[in-house]
């Protein structure tokens, strides 16, 4: 809550949910954590492989704040890959991974990475923790 | 079963995420609970999944790998009969044999979301109404 004359200018910044874009291709696992994170009070956008994100982030209107991605998926581009890219178009956007499988990345590849099965809860947190 | 705050699911089937996004956010407003699904696979190993209740499902007809939206359509009949199908697909001769196939009937491509929405709310409403009553 903000004293409205500390600040001239109308803060609707609450008004609006942050969107944060899913990329997973295990459709079980998709769904489950897109759930938790609209019951969270996000937008989400669903994409089953990078392709589907690229398709998404091209449009400038669903404003994406944070890209959670699995790691391994099938398609053109892996998560890891993924996440280049949108470092270098997109450098607003944070980054989360996920993977059942170790990963060796390295840390500008993103803002934090979760091995699967990963709590849900400690997720959420530290994606609200980025999105501050 | 009649209650109308029971938030109702659709299963969303679209290759095309360009397409689905749209017409799942759109839903959502609506108040609908929506899952989305990139193909016929993934479809069905949500209806597969027993904890996830689905009422009605909203598929394209023309989708790439080995089941498309009639494979679909036929697959849900078998497996869980009783399940709505709608279809939609941008081909006239495939939007007909839809409504063969599907009572439920078929929707043109490209579609308006409402149109789409005024469908899933007569079939949600016919699946409330007590048996013999239209």
């Amino acid at each position: 809550m903000v004293e409205a004359t500390s600040n001239p200018l109308p803060r609707y910044v609450h008004a609006v949910p942050d969107t944060i874009l899913v990329v997973e291709d295990e459709v079980l696992v998709r769904l489950s954590i897109a759930d938790q994170l609209r019951s969270a009070g996000y937008s989400v956008l669903e994409a089953a492989n990078a392709d589907e994100a690229l398709d998404l982030l091209r449009d400038k209107d669903n404003a994406v704040r944070l890209l959670l991605s699995d790691i391994r998926m099938p398609g053109t581009l892996d998560g890891v890959e993924l996440a280049r890219v949108i470092r270098a178009r997109h450098s607003e956007i944070k980054v989360v991974l996920t993977s059942a499988e170790s990963f060796s990345g390295h840390w500008f590849d993103h803002d934090g990475f979760f091995p699967k099965p990963y709590d849900a809860t400690r997720l959420i947190e530290h994606i609200k923790m980025l999105l501050r | 079963m009649t209650d109308t705050n029971i938030q109702e699911t659709i299963l969303i089937v679209e290759d095309d995420v360009l397409v689905r996004m749209p017409i799942a956010q759109y839903l959502r407003d609506c108040g609908y609970k929506v899952i989305e699904a990139a193909n016929a696979d993934e479809a069905m190993t949500v209806l597969m999944h027993k904890e996830t209740v689905v009422d009605i499902v909203f598929s394209d007809i023309e989708m790439p790998g080995t089941v498309d939206g009639f494979g679909l359509a036929k697959w849900i009949r078998e497996h869980r009969p009783g399940l709505d199908v709608l279809l939609a697909g941008t081909v006239p001769r495939a939007v007909d044999q839809a409504k063969e196939l599907c009572e439920q009937g078929s929707v043109p491509k490209p579609y308006e979301a409402q149109i789409v929405h005024n469908h899933i709310k007569r079939l949600l409403a016919a699946r409330k109404a007590p048996k013999g009553s239209e």
